[in-house]
């Protein structure tokens, strides 16, 4: 297998952008990259795009950056989407198939039908055979929330976290958020504020959950060789490349056979999956503390929270501990979404992916991108990527790991 | 003589409960319950069943509030709850909704009975 790295990103701003095309959107995640990267368009030799709503798009973008005629293939996998996009590049560089590689990720959010993702009408009626013949209640009942506040309260009851816990990942996400001109969200927050807001599905209020947002990321990936001919000098290197994904309770069945014991509130396949990328990249959890930084996927902060723990930087129950220590801070000792996450940058699903593998690049070459919220020197060993997809009613977890090393 | 579409469904006509209870079935070859009931198991693709009720009665999993779009919205909890077999050997978890007043009302752990319902998992409290 050839060795991958990452060689530039860009992105679009991400909120609200009803107003523009595709194109309009795609053009400066694309075009940043290119330049980002340094090296002349005409390299790229395949391009991969993680979008739910956008039908073809991605080849009008290509189109219109002066890169067609090149193979070019919508990804779609729910919040995974971009993710997936950044893997199949990965695994066409590292195949020997291609050299320069694009993964990109757009979406507009109006266009996607929530149902496809878990959270809308078609979740309502595939629910009803999750539920064993109930309907879930409709007009915000199902959906995203109401699982991640089921978890939160189980959560809570297991371990005894609170409220407050969960809150306090909103205003950490919300302060590093402050710190991106490119977030939906700019905006701190406070405790108080964040705990009295609208109540979605108790105990998760709004801004504990992900906006829709509309946007788009790209970064260009390479081969070694490529990256000593066209002298990349700040080359980030693919350590590690999984997926996961479950159905229902399968993995919590497989957990059960393989370890004989109960997980606990939290996601088994991020458990799995993480287990997996931590093979294949030759590190544990615990290299990550004072080494490495992670962006995962916090669509809730009952998510964010638990990933501490399926992720093996600390024990079951010890998640708050994390939050509420500043462990987690980006100048803690694990910083965790330095780029305010999904519930400060926003959530368009196809384009999160690209978005997170692109936050790491510019942390680990110390972009000016970055400068106002970069992450120290010491951690920039190691990057972490992680999403959760829920394409149906089970889950789609996609990870990378990433060094400055080869 | 079945159509090619109809050799392909792998839905069970079999009613959701009976007297109430969860009506199941469970592989005999791996033991994987199987609700709502189809021709095959979907763990080991094995097509051996046994007919599984499970009592409708059992414990709150965990739960949550519906989101209020207006102030006279009526807030409903809703969550799932884990109900047994009658020999207490198999549980299966199913959602629904509880029929309580408040989010306070309701703790995870909570006995609860299904309520008689032919469309709907509605749940009520009972005593220990």
């Amino acid at each position: 297998m050839k060795n991958v790295a990452v060689v530039g990103a860009g992105m679009s701003p991400f909120g609200r952008l009803d107003a523009l095309l595709y194109q309009e959107i795609g053009r400066p995640a694309v075009n940043g990259a290119i330049e980002n990267a340094g090296i002349d368009r005409k390299l790229v030799e395949s391009c991969y795009y993680g979008t739910c709503g956008g039908v073809g798009v991605g080849h009008e973008i290509m189109s219109e950056a002066g890169m067609i005629g090149i193979p070019i293939t919508r990804v779609v996998n729910a919040c995974s989407s971009g993710s997936n996009a950044f893997q199949l590049a990965f695994m066409d560089i590292a195949s020997g198939m291609s050299d320069c590689v694009m993964a990109m990720g757009i979406e507009k959010m109006k266009n996607v039908s929530m149902g496809m993702v878990g959270g809308g009408t078609r979740f309502q009626i595939e629910a009803k055979a999750f539920s064993h013949g109930s309907p879930m209640p409709s007009g915000g009942g199902g959906g995203m929330p109401a699982g991640f506040a089921f978890m939160g309260r189980a959560h809570m009851k297991e371990y005894g976290s609170t409220k407050e816990d969960f809150a306090n990942i909103v205003v950490k996400s919300r302060r590093n958020g402050s710190k991106n001109s490119k977030a939906e969200f700019q905006n701190k927050m406070t405790l108080d504020e964040v705990l009295d807001d609208v109540m979605i599905n108790d105990p998760l209020t709004r801004s504990q959950c992900c906006p829709r947002t509309d946007g788009a990321a790209a970064v260009v990936l390479m081969s070694e060789d490529f990256v000593k001919k066209h002298n990349i000098d700040t080359p980030i290197w693919v350590k590690g490349s999984a997926m996961g994904s479950n159905m229902g309770g399968a993995n919590e069945r497989r957990f059960y056979q393989e370890t004989g014991g109960w997980y606990g509130p939290g996601i088994v396949t991020d458990y799995l999956t993480a287990q997996q990328v931590y093979k294949m990249a030759k590190v544990e959890p615990k290299d990550f503390y004072d080494r490495g930084f992670v962006e995962c996927h916090d669509c809730f902060s009952v998510s964010e929270l638990v990933h501490y723990e399926d992720f093996g930087f600390c024990k079951k129950g010890e998640g708050p501990a994390m939050i509420n220590d500043g462990v987690v801070e980006i100048d803690g000792d694990l910083p965790i979404n330095p780029s305010g996450g999904l519930l400060s940058v926003g959530h368009p699903l196809g384009a999160t992916g690209a978005r997170q593998v692109a936050e790491i690049f510019w942390q680990m070459t110390k972009d000016k991108e970055v400068a106002k919220r970069q992450v120290p020197d010491k951690h920039l060993d190691l990057g972490l990527q992680h999403t959760l997809g829920q394409p149906g009613l089970g889950f789609t977890n996609v990870m990378h790991v990433f060094s400055r090393d080869l | 003589m079945k159509s090619i579409q109809e050799s392909l469904i792998t839905r069970v006509k079999a009613p959701a409960r009976v007297d109430n209870k969860i009506n199941a079935i469970k592989c005999n070859t791996c033991g994987n319950i199987r609700f709502p009931q189809r021709t095959y198991c979907n763990r080991c693709q094995g097509t051996d069943f046994s007919p599984i009720l499970f009592e409708p009665k059992g414990e709150v999993i965990t739960f949550s509030s519906t989101y209020k779009k207006k102030a006279t919205d009526k807030q409903r909890i809703f969550g799932s709850a884990r109900l047994y077999t009658k020999d207490g050997k198999d549980s299966i978890g199913v959602s629904g909704t509880f029929d309580v007043e408040g989010i306070d009302d309701l703790k995870i752990g909570d006995k609860v009975e299904l309520i008689p319902n032919d469309q709907y998992n509605i749940f009520k409290k009972v005593e220990d």
